[in-house]
């Protein structure tokens, strides 16, 4: 819309990332689980840790693109009563604490389409996020979305998956931010290798991606576990909560 | 009337295609494959041979004369889709996918199951077509459905017991779309009910649109003219909308959706999706849904496992809308009291989900005159039932 808005946070870190020639690492958790304040924690662990953005998770009751690991943080999440500006209140609490990474909120369509999508994306950029990842909004439905995301200043940040093929070039045409590059069919969760054909998935994805200015993102399992799990411990949680690095992507 | 769906497969505001971009080429795949095949005459005619030597259609449709005398109102047929091979009108949905299965080249199917009525007409086909088939069923269901499971087994399909969420019909749901997302390659998904993402809420109403067809002609060889009224139940809808879709355009046959109130429409166990619910986005399409102020989806409550479902079919919220069908809630009391009477009057037990489809037609009839006509859809029969039956006698007589 306008040129004379500051720069969106997720292009701004990118921007230095590939200044300096390093890639970023941008871990996912459930907010909620097991409560909000180990989640405000948790953020601010991640940051120590190196994490250059974030993927704050809204549970729901039906998160038909998770796996077991990420169903169980919502169904906890859910028991504890979570509700989307609680998730929201994550992200403040930890800007507060001096958290200064990019916030983006994951979270299914419906909780969001439920508070109106005007109020939803006025709710982001107040409580200081940068992008939104809505897995079950393919491109066939989510020209309003991205028209009131745009008028905020938020990213809809799309996903593209090993079988999209020559949607990629659409998808990518319209990203903002970056795109999400779902690295094996399947749902979330911990996996020893990627889809098979996964370069020439990369291969054919890279050059409307490069194109249009966006970076592909590699979330490293070992890494972002590693850093949750040693916060975790500090915070003596290892009976109730076994964390582990979620989206099978990059 | 607008031809519905438009191509984003839009009922008005509803339907569409909400889903995990991993699908969506095996949904424009499907849509394309459909379309192709839809009015190719090979196609149609192997779909209508099975329908015909292998369930056995068409299948009746009985005056109840019993019933009509009991009411003393409206005439009173029963379409009978429980005399279909498997017991149920589910079957009419899987021959068509599974022919088109077949055509596609998929080897593989999965489908979802409540009742488990879907899953043995899934597994049915496999056998018959020779497809590896395997049904998600919610781990709550397999308890309550035994029968069904081992019938499923017996034909040769692997029944997967679905541990996550609320272990009934909509976490089946959920886990077959995931089985899918990883699968998808070389996997044939059969969706039981005229819900879900695009086309597959199309699609399974036109292999439906068999019943009311059939009905359209039965009753004006019986009776000269067009019914009064048509009464169905309604889970995700796939045999209401069979019914209703010839007579749309017939704006003097009144269209009744029957929807599940379990133990009542004021308590919180009930599977009363219009009644209760409110638009949003569930399982690939935006529709009601019975959900609470946050968007969560709620667990739903009926005695009839196939209408246990907190979701209904995109068409469906779009024929309430524009007002042209309405929906009514039937507690499992009422369905259990119409279950009895049927089997005692006409000497037909009906599935648990028929029966509250017959509960709201002996609710109507005697206010309608004696030279009225009503069609109730008899979408299954009640031996699978037998079991949960006798548990809730058990459970509410002393």
């Amino acid at each position: 819309m306008s040129t004379t808005t500051a720069p969106n946070a997720i292009d701004t870190v990118f921007a230095e990332l590939k200044e300096r020639g390093e890639t970023a690492l941008i871990p996912f958790m459930t907010m909620g689980d097991p409560d909000l304040d180990t989640s405000v924690a948790l953020v601010e662990a991640a940051q120590r840790a190196g994490a250059h953005m974030i993927e704050l998770g809204v549970p729901y009751s039906d998160p038909l693109a998770d796996g077991p690991v990420i169903q169980r943080a919502s169904e906890r999440a859910l028991k504890n009563r979570i509700t989307m500006q609680d998730c929201m209140g994550v992200a403040s609490e930890a800007r507060r604490r001096g958290v200064t990474m990019p916030f983006i909120l994951f979270t299914y369509y419906n909780p969001a389409l439920q508070l109106g999508l005007p109020k939803f994306f006025g709710l982001l950029k107040e409580h200081g996020f940068s992008g939104v990842i809505i897995p079950d909004l393919p491109l066939e439905e989510d020209a309003e979305a991205r028209a009131i995301a745009e008028e905020c200043g938020v990213h809809l940040i799309p996903l593209v998956a090993p079988t999209s093929q020559a949607r990629v070039e659409k998808i990518a045409a319209n990203a903002r931010g970056f795109v999400y590059c779902v690295s094996s069919l399947g749902v979330t969760g911990v996996r020893s290798a990627f889809h098979e054909g996964i370069e020439t998935f990369f291969k054919h994805g890279s050059p409307s991606i490069i194109r249009t200015d966006l970076r592909r993102l590699r979330h490293f399992f070992a890494r972002t576990c590693g850093a949750i799990c040693r916060a975790m411990r500090r915070r003596d949680c290892r009976q109730r909560h076994r964390p582990k690095s979620r989206r099978g992507a990059s | 009337m607008n031809q519905v769906p438009d191509q984003h497969g839009r009922f008005g505001p509803f339907g569409g295609k909400y889903v995990p971009e991993t699908l969506m080429n095996a949904l424009i795949e499907l849509e394309e494959a459909y379309l192709r095949y839809k009015d190719d005459p090979d196609f149609l005619e192997e779909v209508r041979y099975l329908l015909k030597q292998y369930s056995g259609r068409p299948t009746p449709l009985y005056y109840a004369e019993r019933l009509t005398q009991q009411f003393g109102g409206a005439k009173i047929y029963l379409k009978r889709e429980d005399l279909n091979h498997t017991g149920a009108h589910k079957i009419n949905n899987t021959i068509g996918q599974a022919v088109l299965a077949k055509r596609m080249g998929k080897k593989k199917v999965i489908a979802e199951t409540g009742a488990g009525q879907h899953g043995v007409a899934s597994a049915t086909v496999a056998a018959l077509m020779g497809l590896e088939c395997k049904v998600f069923m919610g781990e709550e269901d397999t308890k309550r459905q035994q029968l069904n499971v081992f019938r499923m087994k017996l034909l040769g399909s692997e029944v997967i017991p679905v541990m996550s969420g609320t272990r009934t019909l909509k976490d089946a749901c959920n886990e077959t779309l995931r089985y899918w997302v990883s699968n998808v390659e070389d996997t044939y998904y059969i969706l039981g009910s005229v819900t879900g993402p695009h086309p597959y809420p199309m699609m399974v109403r036109d292999f439906q649109r068999v019943i009311g067809l059939e009905a359209r002609d039965q009753i004006q060889e019986a009776e000269g003219r067009l019914p009064d009224v048509i009464v169905a139940a309604v889970g995700g809808g796939s045999n209401a909308i069979g019914i209703f879709h010839p007579f749309i355009n017939d704006a003097s046959v009144r269209l009744v959706g029957v929807e599940a109130a379990g133990r009542g429409i004021e308590t919180e166990e009930h599977a009363a999706t219009m009644t209760k619910g409110r638009p949003g986005v569930f399982q690939g399409s935006m529709s009601y849904v019975l959900q609470d102020e946050r968007g969560q989806v709620l667990p739903a409550h009926s005695i009839s496992a196939g209408l246990d479902y907190p979701g209904i079919g995109p068409e469906h919220s779009y024929l309430k809308d524009i007002k042209r069908a309405e929906y009514v809630p039937i507690t499992d009391a009422e369905a259990l009291d119409a279950l009895k009477m049927l089997s005692r009057t006409e000497g037909i037990i009906p599935a648990l989900e028929s029966a509250h489809a017959i509960a709201q037609a002996v609710k109507i009839a005697p206010a309608m005159a004696k030279d009225e006509i009503m069609i109730v859809n008899l979408s299954g029969r009640g031996d699978k039932d037998v079991e949960s039956i006798m548990s809730y006698e058990e459970g509410v007589q002393p």
